[in-house]
């Protein structure tokens, strides 16, 4: 077995070989003396130590990279573009509830729409230190920058011609709102898909096969190689163990089998972070962000008067996507509640539906008094029964995107642990193997002189 | 050796399991694009039959403004009684725009309906005998449609009429007179028509304005919006110099923004506004046109207009009570 790969070695070199003379022997035929054998080995040996070595690290490297990836910068921006994009829907439906509300100045409306306001700033400076330098994502940025303040200026425009009485503030308004939905809130959701590709891609290269194989290949051969070699001398020199390979192939051993161990654990790790922490955080996400613009298109249906059937249709089509009641398909709250309850309540799913049912009946009744002609008990319904339905909804789901954000931090983190070390270790285990073996056979070789 | 091989080809498959799966991710990014299609118009309320085939003589430029003559209001139960039984068991379900101060709009402080054509409508209202009066809010585009759907009875809405909306609705007899006027932002140099070239000037979208415009000034540009206290924001955000419109309205939006704003006081066209009522109810047509004779009658239909128009700077709220109707109806 040894003779075969030393052989390979030379190759198709021979033709330059032909004329090496190696301690005054031909070195064709000093090959196949016994010392010039044993030497091949030893280059065999050590050449497959540092291999190995230098493809466990460097698959170590680039999955502590991933796991990096997905824990330090992927998670934080997904977080802050999700809280982003709630914070704008938010803010559009506060400024819309309070238009509606008689007096159009209920002091915890305006404060809710201030919040939202400040969080967006916030959440839009965590968003844009993590972007890169992807062309798509730095337009979105570059459009919400521009385009915030100008819907602020017009919810203000709209805010002081209600409190003269005037009715062409509801024309600013249904301005102010028109630029958050077809600007601003699109731009934010790209900003959302990169953070969500972002961190697939992270998982994608944390959990990736193809490297984990080429180890896998690497290490048995090698172990496999010492092994035969062990053999071999065990044959050539009477003795029954060279010392120096046996510690060779242990620190390889060592070297293989701590890798191993070590991605196994980080991987099961990141899927579990997938599994429980951001497939979780993703879906509840999209939820709130639909269940936020469902509730802003019934404030919109009341403010853009006659001009509204857009909006009551939207609120459909998005109350479709959240329940799915026609198709047989789990709507995406039953999604992200089944998701979600692995790690808590069981029951969650059915929760958020029956949640979400008490906002449809509250939409019907709002709908119903303002098709009757009762805009007062529309409104009405809008701003008490159905605020009340909403925000229970949105509280839930606020609650568990915290809470799986947090499993999410956690997983990752752990998947982080472990390659600091590992990453040191791993080229001194290799020298290590490299050394044994040639301290093990070096004598062996020179036994021959 | 053999279970080193073993044991790497199950680490490799409990690897292979555990791989990250992106499906429920893109799943929950797809929900986000949801995209709503447009809205399908359906017809709520069927015609009555008995009336249908009533056949409405061609409109010309002589005939435009005439309308049915009035009739006596059928007594619930009588045979001619029509499409107003329905009303006077269900209400008389009404289009209003709610975007026109002083005529129809949402007060936004007590966010009721209030204006001339608000109260017009509740006279109509009672003296047909209909129990209550349910608004529906429309807007230019949309206004004469749902007459034609028999979304509503009838649309009070600051309709102008014209042979080319009476191909599909029917109309009252005039019961205000209105003229088209610019309203102009202070500082912008506009004085008459003659100034309105290369100028942008805003006009509801669907209404007559947008044809008057070119004849107004061919080298004007239009900026078309949807609802009327849009050209308004237009001329506040300067997107637009002047708002070429009713004078009904354009006082609403000077009282809105009086420092600003100048209505300009060329007559660019009479424009006669009547209420707007599906084709297939004649019936409807003669109550009502028997409502306005009689509000004219009893000068309470000038009190509305001293009401809600003397104020706002329109000094000649004068209702013209002169109606016409078609010959030998």
């Amino acid at each position: 077995m040894a003779g075969i790969s030393a052989k390979s070695t030379r190759g198709g070199r021979e033709r330059g070989l032909a004329s090496v003379r190696v301690q005054g022997i031909p070195v064709r035929r000093w090959l196949r003396t016994t010392p010039g054998r044993l030497r091949t080995l030893s280059i065999a040996l050590v050449f497959a130590a540092v291999a190995v070595g230098a493809i466990a690290w460097t698959t170590a490297q680039a999955r502590h990279g991933a796991t990096r990836e997905v824990g330090v910068d992927a998670t934080p921006q997904l977080g802050a573009s999700e809280a982003l994009y709630a914070a704008l829907a938010d803010a559009d439906a506060a400024a819309s509830t309070a238009y509606l509300e008689p007096g159009n100045d209920d002091p915890s409306v305006l404060r809710r729409y201030d919040r939202d306001i400040s969080t967006a700033g916030q959440s839009f400076a965590t968003v844009g230190r993590e972007v890169g330098d992807r062309a798509e994502a730095r337009r979105a940025l570059a459009t919400i920058s521009k385009q915030l303040p100008v819907y602020t200026g017009l919810i203000e425009a709209a805010r002081a011609n209600n409190r003269q009485g005037f009715a062409v503030g509801a024309a600013y308004l249904r301005q102010a709102s028109a630029l958050m939905q077809d600007t601003v809130l699109p731009a934010a959701t790209v900003l959302y898909e990169q953070s969500a590709q972002r961190l697939d891609d992270a998982y994608g290269r944390g959990t990736d096969n193809r490297d984990f194989v080429w180890l896998a290949v690497a290490g048995v051969a090698t172990l496999a190689l010492f092994v035969g070699a062990c053999v071999y001398l065990a044959r050539r020199t009477r003795r029954l163990l060279n010392v120096g390979v046996v510690a060779g192939f242990v620190l390889l051993a060592i070297l293989f089998g701590w890798t191993v161990a070590q991605f196994a654990t980080a991987q099961s790790s990141l899927v579990d972070a997938q599994r429980h922490g951001s497939d979780a955080v993703q879906t509840l996400s999209s939820a709130r962000i639909l269940l936020l613009r469902a509730y802003n298109d019934d404030n919109l249906a009341l403010v853009a008067r006659g001009n509204g059937a857009d909006y009551v249709q939207d609120f459909d089509t998005v109350a479709k996507v959240l329940t799915a009641t026609k198709s047989r398909q789990p709507g995406l709250l039953h999604t992200a509640g089944a998701i979600a309850g692995r790690t808590s309540d069981v029951d969650l799913a059915h929760r958020l539906v029956r949640q979400f049912a008490s906002v449809q009946q509250a939409h019907d009744a709002v709908r119903g008094n303002d098709d009757a002609g009762s805009y007062g008990d529309a409104v009405k319904a809008a701003t008490t029964t159905e605020r009340q339905a909403v925000s229970t909804l949105d509280d839930t789901l606020q609650r568990e995107i915290a809470r799986t954000q947090a499993i999410l931090a956690a997983r990752a983190a752990d998947a982080r642990g472990g390659y600091t070390v590992m990453l040191v270790l791993l080229p001194l285990l290799a020298l290590g193997a490299a050394v044994a073996v040639l301290a093990g056979l070096t004598p062996r070789i020179e036994e021959y002189r | 050796m053999r279970a080193l091989v073993t044991g790497t080809a199950l680490l490799s498959l409990v690897a292979g399991c555990a791989s990250a799966d992106s499906q429920v991710s893109s799943d929950a990014r797809a929900a986000l694009t949801t995209t709503t299609t447009s809205p399908a118009t359906t017809t709520t309320t069927t015609p009555s039959g008995s009336t249908s085939a009533f056949r409405w003589p061609p409109c010309t430029e002589q005939s435009e403004l005439e309308s049915l003559a009035p009739r006596p209001i059928p007594a619930p139960g009588a045979p001619d009684e029509g499409v107003l039984a329905q009303i006077r068991r269900d209400g008389l379900v009404v289009g209003v725009d709610e975007n026109t101060r002083n005529w129809a709009q949402r007060n936004p402080k007590t966010k009721e309906l209030e204006g001339l054509e608000i109260d017009l409508v509740h006279n109509i209202a009672d003296r047909l005998g209909a129990p209550r009066v349910v608004l529906h809010s429309v807007v230019t585009a949309t206004k004469n449609k749902v007459v034609e759907d028999h979304k509503v009875d009838l649309t009070a809405s600051s309709d102008s009429i014209s042979c080319e909306r009476k191909k599909t609705v029917a109309f009252s007899a005039e019961y205000y007179t209105a003229q088209h006027k610019l309203l102009v932002r202070n500082g912008s140099g506009i004085t008459g028509k003659q100034d309105l070239g290369r100028r942008r000037v805003c006009v509801t979208e669907g209404s007559s304005s947008v044809d008057l415009l070119p004849r107004v000034n061919a080298k004007a540009i239009p900026y078309e919006v949807p609802t009327r206290t849009d050209c308004l924001v237009a001329l506040q955000q300067g997107r637009a110099d002047a708002y070429l419109g009713h004078d009904t309205f354009l006082w609403g939006m000077y009282d809105q923004d009086h420092r600003n704003t100048t209505v300009l006081p060329e007559n660019l066209g009479d424009q006669h506004y009547g209420i707007a009522i599906a084709k297939d109810h004649p019936e409807l047509v003669r109550a009502v046109n028997q409502v306005l004779a009689d509000m004219c009658d009893d000068e309470s239909l000038q009190r509305l207009a001293d009401k809600w128009l003397a104020h706002a700077g329109d000094t000649r709220a004068e209702v013209p009570c002169s109606p016409e109707y078609l010959e030998g109806t």
